[in-house]
């Protein structure tokens, strides 16, 4: 391919130079202006127009974050200001659940929760700690009970399970009432319980805000439910040593141990609470 | 009648045509110059007033995250407690009140029946078994767990076996009690 341009068959002379350089001094200021105006859409108008929206929903999201930390600024400096009573109000909350199995001081308070009621125990023994899964939020250890007494003493037993600061939750229980020659009606009862725990490790989020609202009438309503739960104090000399349970945690407790129960098969009254295999159990517990 | 009669050149036509297009697009490309100057500015001095108060907004954060982070320790604690006070919560909704179940119970035993075992048989029934004196106590104990009363918490009770101890003249009984496991929840 010939890439030599012939500029003589161009024929330059013939082009009109006066007659553009004329056009041009006669349209000066048009295209002046129309240049000005292309390097101002291209270099301003153009680059400002298409910033305003992304500008715009930048601005709102900042606006929103800011008010949100203020909002939390705020909800600290409240708290901050409170701190000793949200103390005060964790160490509740503490004590209905706490952060470690803590099995013999369970036991413990078991113990007298019974004697309390005026039974009399015929086996106490923690079977197993289940893992918080997923869909359960806290971990449980696991209690056998068995006991002896009046029916009144049965549901005084239950109303004091049910108001001890310590979550005890009865996952399951059966009784039998025996009427022996010469003595009065007596109540055997076997109990399968689980007291929850649950070990909470929370980081400082900055840019999240804070859900807790301690002066909401939310949060004064359930302060006041864990005030009215009777606390069960153990000093070191009322820990009761546990006994290790080879069973698993549904089945009940050795009939052998609670005469007179009737042998009807127990059955979970929590199935959202799956089972779990025994963990191997710590030295500490043996 | 009126008659323009145009006595200019032909190269004078040209000129004052020319003059003429300058003239009109001269002042359509200043007028186009003006308009698309003013929306420049309008648009260059609204974005640099979005950037300014945007700025002052990232400043406003800055300062919001440094005071947060001073007061860490606090957050922690509170964030530890907002926790368990929800999974507390949800478990003192949940927690069924067994005392309320065994009260109510208690409660329509007609004297003369004797309840020997309680046990559940799943999460909202109880299979019971006794001796009651004769049939119509059994019959009695059926319709005080049966009463349509709203604070009964009992839904039905159905007999499940009934007989006769020849010997000592009493009645053997078992039933099955369906009760209604959200009564016995929120009892505090």
């Amino acid at each position: 391919m010939n890439s030599n341009i012939n500029f003589k068959s161009l024929n330059l002379k013939n082009i009109d130079f006066k007659g553009i350089k004329n056009f041009l001094l006669n349209f000066l200021v048009p295209v002046i202006s129309l240049l000005a105006t292309l390097v101002m859409w291209l270099l301003v108008l153009k680059p400002s127009y298409k910033d305003l929206p992304n500008l715009k929903s930048d601005l709102t999201v900042k606006q929103n974050l800011a008010q949100q930390l203020d909002e939390k600024v705020n909800d600290l400096k409240l708290l901050v200001d409170y701190k000793q009573v949200l103390s005060e109000k964790s160490l509740l909350v503490n004590e209905a659940l706490i952060s470690q199995p803590e099995i013999p001081e369970l036991l413990a308070q078991i113990d007298k929760m019974v004697k309390e009621s005026g039974m009399t125990i015929s086996q106490l023994n923690y079977s197993n700690i289940e893992e918080a899964l997923e869909e359960i939020e806290y971990s449980s250890v696991g209690i056998a009970l068995g006991v002896k007494g009046s029916s009144a003493q049965l549901l005084s037993f239950l109303k004091i399970v049910e108001n001890a600061s310590r979550l005890v939750l009865i996952k399951d229980f059966h009784y039998s009432i025996s009427k022996q020659e010469g003595s009065s009606e007596e109540s055997v009862a076997s109990f399968e319980l689980f007291a929850p725990y649950l070990f909470v490790t929370s980081e400082a989020v900055t840019d999240e805000s804070i859900d807790i609202d301690i002066s909401s009438s939310e949060f004064q309503k359930f302060v006041d439910t864990l005030k009215s739960l009777k606390h069960y104090s153990i000093s070191p000399t009322n820990l009761v040593v546990p006994e290790v349970s080879e069973s698993s945690p549904l089945e009940s407790p050795a009939p052998t141990e609670v005469p007179g129960i009737p042998s009807v098969e127990p059955v979970s009254l929590e199935p959202e609470i799956e089972e779990l295999e025994a963990p191997p159990v710590e030295p500490a517990l043996e | 009648m009126r008659y323009d009669i145009n006595l200019l050149t032909k190269e004078e036509k040209v000129e004052q045509i020319q003059e003429k297009a300058v003239k009109v697009s001269s002042v359509l490309a200043v007028i186009l110059l003006l308009v698309v100057g003013g929306f420049s500015a309008k648009y260059y001095l609204a974005a640099s007033d979005l950037k300014k108060l945007i700025l002052s907004e990232d400043q406003k954060i800055i300062a919001s995250r440094s005071e947060i982070s001073s007061m860490k320790s606090t957050e922690v604690l509170a964030r530890n407690l907002s926790k368990k006070q929800e999974v507390l919560g949800e478990i003192l909704d949940n927690r069924p009140y067994y005392s309320e179940l065994l009260s109510q119970f208690y409660e329509r035993i007609p004297s003369g029946v004797g309840v020997r075992s309680f046990s559940f048989t799943d999460k909202a029934s109880i299979t019971l078994s006794g001796t009651a004196s004769n049939y119509l106590l059994v019959s009695d104990f059926l319709k005080n767990l049966n009463d349509s009363e709203d604070e009964n918490i009992f839904r039905s009770a159905t007999l499940n076996s009934v007989k006769l101890n020849s010997g000592s003249s009493t009645v053997d009984y078992s039933l099955i009690v369906n009760f209604d496991m959200e009564k016995l929840k929120n009892e505090l």
